[in-house]
């Protein structure tokens, strides 16, 4: 038997090394048969290298290949070539210091986001799904309302009242986002709680905590796993929109959202200003959603082999 | 039926009480200044200033009389902003416009997405399924503002197709049905960037749905009779599909708002979503309390069409 941890990294090992109906053994082994959910995955890790070593050299004051605020206004708006690879911008910034610049923003927004967005889901799933009744019908009426709100609009409201910043942007894309998760662990537990372990536990005396953390949690991770994967795409989606709109990360903190709005002025004549940012957004979230739906479908045994 | 929608209605309205309160809540408490900048320069009459517009705009009231102040206004239709424009008039002016783009774009999501998802279907597990499905999730992975840049250098340099608004600049002497073609002509490439993700998602949709319907009964008769794949897939098959893209129809008409605001803000498209980046960049909290309510509504009834479609595509479905 393979080891799910040691092919997944650390970030995915905590919830695939538990053993699980749905996780069979031979999930790792099912999944490497998907070549492009596999790409895909390796692509991630390649861009949590990047980022992750990017945001500690950054930190050091090694920049490489530049450093993405130097300004140099001889060299302005220069196409791609040596040695600025992907050009400059209209400050003679270099676009691929500042795109590697902006990668760990990406990073750090989706996972925390996706982290905020799991623990509220998670925790209001668990509780409407265990103890059912009027806790359930309270949640469940404020998750029905709280999805009547449009999300991306109330999320960009918030972030232009408070100031935009890094931070709000993370709380309040986890804040107004966790409804679906809620829905999804609710859903799982309602059929787990019928188990007859659960029953056998209950009847031992456990307390509900211990039964809903140690029985009922890890039984129902796999669709939690790949709804988050998916969300972390979708946070770094809404991210870069609202960079992009200008109430995301500002200045002169690069985000890929927020050199494309600096570049819009030069459309025309600096086409190298919109694409490469817009390919790193583009590449990231495709590989994020093609891994979770890779996930999905080796989790499902209802489908055969798709992507 | 009757008692079904009566039921359905009176769900509606408390769930809109409870979501406009929610959304006055997280607009109210969220810190930050409340207010806009107003005319006055003189930095010793700006404090006497900001108060007399917090007094003028019940700023000062508590939070839940400055709800019961907005939503009074808001049904009596007297809700104005913090230039004294009337937000029904803003709203009635521009709503119609977002209403079009998105029937434009549900056009292309239908035309494009429906061939592509019966493509998944029909050739599964091949190299046409795999990359409709790895197309669909390029379509849903591009960021809108990306594409439409994208769109617009294309579109300027090579084709020539308008990009800035609604009409070109002196049409309105032309005559309606020119004034109408220079329109739809502007049309064009915001829907079809308000449109990607909805292919890649009806895409997915209907391909899955055509295939829980391939093992039925009624399909391997339809091929008994020499049918051609065609037929079988598109007017037979299809029919399964219906469910899916009334749902569709119900989340394109909630989201309808809130998705056209990238697009619309890059277009300068004079719709709903324009309307609130440009009250958001002038705090105008007036207008987004309107607007986050009324996107609230279209969530409501979106969910609610949707649910009565259900039993017009599907007479299985019955309502109670």
């Amino acid at each position: 038997m393979v080891e799910p941890a040691k092919t997944f990294g650390s970030s995915l090992a905590e919830g695939l090394d538990v053993q699980t109906t749905r996780m069979r053994p031979g999930f790792v082994v099912r999944f490497r048969r998907r070549r492009v959910a596999l790409l895909a995955f390796w692509f991630l890790m390649v861009l949590f290298f990047v980022a992750v070593a990017t945001f500690i050299t950054s930190r050091l004051g090694i920049h490489i290949p530049f450093d993405p605020d130097a300004q140099n206004m001889s060299q302005r708006l220069s196409p791609p070539g040596w040695p600025h690879v992907l050009g400059t911008d209209q400050f003679g910034r270099d676009v691929f210091a500042r795109i590697l610049n902006a990668s760990y923003i990406s990073m750090f927004v989706g996972f925390l986001a996706v982290a905020i967005e799991l623990a509220l889901g998670v925790l209001v799933g668990a509780a409407a799904g265990y103890f059912g009744g009027w806790i359930d019908n309270v949640l469940m009426r404020l998750v029905d309302a709280l999805l009547c709100i449009p999300s991306f609009l109330l999320i960009l409201t918030l972030v232009a009242i408070v100031s935009p910043s890094i931070w709000v942007i993370i709380a309040a894309i986890g804040v107004l986002s966790w409804m679906e998760l809620a829905r999804l662990v609710r859903a799982e537990f309602l059929t787990l709680r019928e188990m007859d372990y659960v029953a056998a536990a209950r009847a031992l005396g456990v307390p509900a905590w211990r039964i809903i953390l140690s029985h009922l949690l890890p039984n129902s991770l796999a669709p939690v796993l790949v709804s988050a994967v998916l969300g972390v795409a979708g946070a770094i989606l809404t991210e870069a929109g609202l960079s992009f709109l200008g109430f995301g990360v500002q200045p002169p903190q690069a985000s890929w959202g927020n050199i494309i709005t600096d570049g819009k002025t030069y459309l025309l004549d600096a086409w190298w200003l919109i694409i490469w940012p817009g390919v790193a957004i583009l590449l990231t979230t495709m590989a994020f959603y093609l891994t979770g739906e890779g996930i999905r479908e080796v989790l499902d045994p209802k489908e055969g082999k798709r992507i | 039926m009757i008692t079904y929608l009566v039921r359905r209605l009176a769900i509606s309205i408390i769930l809109l009480a409870i979501v406009s309160l929610l959304s006055f809540a997280i607009i109210r408490f969220a810190p930050g200044s409340k207010t806009a900048g107003g005319e006055e320069m003189s930095p010793k009459k700006l404090a006497a200033a900001e108060e007399a517009r917090r007094a003028k705009y019940h700023l000062n009231d508590p939070w839940y009389s400055q709800y019961f102040l907005v939503m009074k206004d808001l049904f009596s239709n007297k809700l104005v902003d913090y230039n004294d424009r009337p937000v029904h008039e803003q709203i009635v002016d521009r709503l119609p416009w977002t209403m079009l783009l998105n029937a434009v774009s549900l056009v292309l999501v239908f035309g494009m997405g429906i061939p592509l998802g019966v493509a998944g279907a029909r050739f599964r597990g091949g190299w046409r399924d795999t990359s409709s499905a790895v197309g669909a999730f390029f379509l849903l992975s591009l960021p809108g503002f990306f594409v439409s840049y994208m769109l617009c250098i294309l579109l300027v340099k090579y084709i020539y197709v308008p990009i800035l608004g609604v009409g070109t600049f002196g049409m309105q002497f032309s005559s309606w049905w020119q004034q109408a073609l220079d329109t739809g002509w502007h049309l064009f490439a915001p829907a079809l960037v308000l449109a990607l993700p909805g292919v890649a998602v009806q895409s997915r949709y209907v391909r899955a749905s055509l295939i829980e319907s391939l093992s039925e009964d009624y399909i391997r008769t339809a091929r008994a009779k020499g049918l051609s794949e065609s037929v079988v897939y598109y007017k037979h098959a299809l029919r399964n599909s219906l469910r899916p893209m009334v749902t569709f129809f119900g989340f394109l008409l909630a989201g309808m708002i809130a998705g056209s605001v990238i697009v619309e803000t890059i277009f300068s498209y004079p719709g709903m979503g324009r309307l609130a980046y440009e009250a958001l960049s002038k705090r105008n909290l007036p207008v987004l309390v309107a607007i986050n309510f009324y996107s609230a509504v279209l969530v409501v009834m979106g969910n609610l069409l949707a649910d009565m479609l259900y039993s017009v595509v599907d007479p299985r479905v019955r309502l109670e």
